[in-house]
């Protein structure tokens, strides 16, 4: 199975979903600030790179973990994906779009805005991590229950 | 092969460079005769989503033609489905994603009509909007019959 996170700009809380399902991350105390800033892609990506599907590993059910952004297209996002797939003939069985968007706060928003999009990384990457971990149990929450979902579907 | 067109919307500028493509909409024809004689051009709420997807029809090389409408994300659309078919082994090449948008601040006044329920005025804007723009969609589909001989 391919599991797809995906959120705004494919480098907050997208990347520390992933993170937390491939053990990358904690899932019982909050991580320090080393520990996100030596995850792939956080707090790295830009422009260019929305769109980009991106492979983190493989969990210890062999499911393959992607992160990718979707800008505003919200959950349409992973509608517009599947309708690709169902004309491709891909194997819609064997994928799920989980949106990560829905527990994003408002400081991550500013701090990945300051940070991504103005460039003032001393500035945002502070405010971003602070704001990821006030979410980040909402985050272990969450992969819990994608796991959840991929132990019953598989 | 198939051949997807993109639009901020999939009823609009999408649908028009489809069907342009498969000669429903002709200038010989009549724009506006042409746009209204298709099913959903500029029908619902519905068609205005983002994700709005249908099956336009083969082109005479039998290419099978689709819209999918991606609010204004044409690009990044293009970028994930590239990635998303190379990740399931299957060929990016296989299937064309065309760029249909013309003008998303068009599309998105559309919208509004649609959602304030006053279609008819919405239909007159839409077949103004794309008689405005029909150069810049013949040369979109004309493109891609290019590439495609």
């Amino acid at each position: 199975m391919k599991v797809i996170y995906n959120c705004y700009g494919g480098s907050h809380s997208s990347v520390t979903t992933a993170a937390i399902h491939l053990g990358l991350l904690p899932s019982n105390r909050l991580p320090t600030y080393d520990e996100f800033m030596s995850l792939p892609y956080f707090d790295s990506q830009t422009a260019v790179d929305h769109g980009k599907f991106r492979f983190l590993g493989k969990d210890n059910s062999d499911n393959q973990i992607y992160i990718s952004s979707k800008r505003n297209l919200s959950k349409y996002y992973g509608d517009i994906m599947l309708h690709v797939a169902k004309i491709a003939e891909a194997d819609l069985t064997d994928m799920i779009f989980i949106d990560t968007m829905p527990y994003v706060n408002i400081f991550m928003v500013i701090g990945g805005y300051t940070s991504r999009r103005l460039g003032l990384i001393n500035i945002g990457r502070p405010i971003v991590i602070y704001g990821t971990k006030l979410s980040y149990f909402k985050f272990v929450h969450l992969v819990e229950a994608v796991k959840y979902r991929l132990r019953r579907e598989t | 092969m198939k051949i997807i067109y993109l639009g901020s919307h999939g009823c609009y500028s999408a649908l028009a460079a489809a069907a342009i493509h498969l000669g429903l909409y002709s200038k010989e024809r009549g724009l506006v005769k042409s746009l209204l004689a298709l099913d959903f051009f500029c029908s619902d709420k519905n068609s205005i989503k983002p994700g709005f997807s249908k099956k336009i029809g083969k082109d005479k090389n039998d290419n099978e033609l689709f819209v999918v409408g991606v609010a204004g994300e044409t690009q990044l659309i293009k970028k994930s489905s590239h990635d998303f078919l190379r990740i399931n082994g299957l060929d990016p090449e296989s299937i064309l994603l065309v760029d249909a948008s013309i003008s998303n601040f068009f599309e998105s006044i559309l919208k509004i009509f649609v959602w304030l329920n006053i279609e008819r005025v919405a239909t007159i804007f839409a077949v103004y909007y794309l008689r405005y723009y029909q150069k810049k969609l013949f040369s979109i589909v004309d493109e891609v019959i290019n590439r495609l001989e």
